[in-house]
């Protein structure tokens, strides 16, 4: 646990009055809100330790603690424990300090420690962090709708992905974020899909991509080929005469048009013609009869 | 149409403790979009959440309606932006698997 320097998270000096405080929290606030910086999360971090610097700094008694054991705070801390624990066994009263079943929400180890959690005087509600998760899905299973279940917060959330998500695109849920402060609403929770492609196609946005060998004969003189689509095996005609890397666009046949059901990309064929090998004899013979003719 | 639900906007005023001046300015400023049934304001659920993130900036940092404005028509053009970076950065991967065949 590291020593924070409050004053310096706000950016004020060790004299600073009140008014001073609030000025430089308000500043420092409407930098680093979770509105102002959504996906953030170094944003997210300093707004946290902004918020806590404030709640030690704004409140005398507080302050006075955090002033007068310094660097020390940790030696102090325990001091004050051990003081509060002979009062308390002294007097038979109850501590007045912050107790620990007091949802420490989101402060730093270095508050708890301190203080035992967050003020319960804040008037102040904050909504929870925003949580930011990823979420890696192969190419093929977004090629329908899809249903995953995961845990996020000791909670078990079952989401839907809609056939066609694409790689880097973010959904919310709401809610489902860290939870608020002092009565505030949770967080949301953001998951950023992270697609890696398991298949022979490459993607661009709706429509798939596909190199596909034909031999020298298909080539010139046409006929048909088999492929594997998303969609299934696929027979495409070649035609007579096609010429080495020849495109062809199947229509409806590349990935599903995202929240658009029964709309799909297209597929791009492109044909590479194989030239034979290994020629026999006869083979030869005739190709040098062909180049004369 | 599709019914929408919609929440009064004398409940949400009375839930967050603001007034119904901050709701008509935001109005007046065309931020949010209200639902007038029988001479009663409400707001559609779904732009619950967005009249819940303005009150926070207008609470919360204390920006005026003019800076909420100013804030969110960035915030949309830094989401927009986001969005193109994602298609570009997929674009870029789609083009580098091919030249690297």
């Amino acid at each position: 646990m590291d020593f924070i320097d409050y004053y310096k998270v706000l950016g004020i000096e060790k004299n600073a009055d009140t008014d001073q405080i609030k000025k430089a929290y308000r500043k420092q606030a409407r930098k680093f809100h979770p509105d102002i910086n959504p996906n953030d999360k170094e944003a997210n971090k300093k707004f946290q330790e902004i918020n806590e610097a404030n709640e030690v700094l704004s409140d005398p008694e507080k302050r006075k603690k955090y002033d007068r054991y310094g660097k020390d705070w940790e030696h102090g801390a325990q001091q004050e424990a051990y003081n509060a624990q002979r009062q308390s066994q002294g007097f038979g009263g109850g501590s007045q300090g912050f107790s620990g079943d007091f949802d420490e929400g989101n402060f730093s180890d270095f508050f708890s420690s301190m203080f035992g959690g967050g003020s319960r005087r804040s008037q102040a509600k904050y909504r929870g962090q925003d949580v930011n998760a990823t979420l890696e899905l192969p190419l093929s299973n977004v090629f329908n709708t899809y249903q995953q279940t995961f845990a996020i917060n000791g909670k078990n959330i079952r989401i839907s992905i809609p056939a066609g998500a694409e790689n880097g695109q973010v959904i919310k849920l709401k809610g489902h974020g860290n939870p608020g402060a002092n009565g505030g609403p949770n967080g949301d929770l953001y998951i950023t899909f992270q697609i890696t492609n398991n298949t022979q196609f490459k993607r661009m946005k709706n429509d798939l991509y596909l190199s596909q060998e034909i031999d020298l004969y298909t080539a010139l003189l046409g006929g048909d080929v088999t492929i594997d689509s998303m969609h299934g095996k696929l027979k495409l005609k070649v035609k007579p005469e096609t010429q080495n890397n020849t495109k062809i666009r199947v229509k409806g046949k590349g990935m599903p048009v995202y929240k658009s059901e029964g709309n799909f990309g297209d597929l791009y064929v492109t044909y590479t013609v194989k030239l034979p090998q290994n020629l026999t004899e006869k083979q030869k013979q005739l190709f040098t009869e062909l180049s004369k003719l | 149409m599709a019914a929408q639900k919609l929440v009064a906007i004398k409940e949400f005023c009375l839930h967050h403790n603001i007034s119904n001046d901050l709701i008509n300015q935001l109005h007046q400023y065309e931020i949010i979009e209200l639902v007038t049934v029988k001479r009663t304001r409400f707001i559609a659920e779904k732009n619950l959440q967005s009249l819940e993130k303005i009150v926070r900036l207008y609470n919360d940092l204390q920006v005026n309606v003019e800076g909420i404005q100013t804030i969110l028509h960035l915030l949309a053009s830094l989401e927009k932006k986001e969005a193109e970076l994602y298609t570009l950065r997929n674009q870029l991967e789609f083009y580098n698997a091919f030249s690297q065949k």
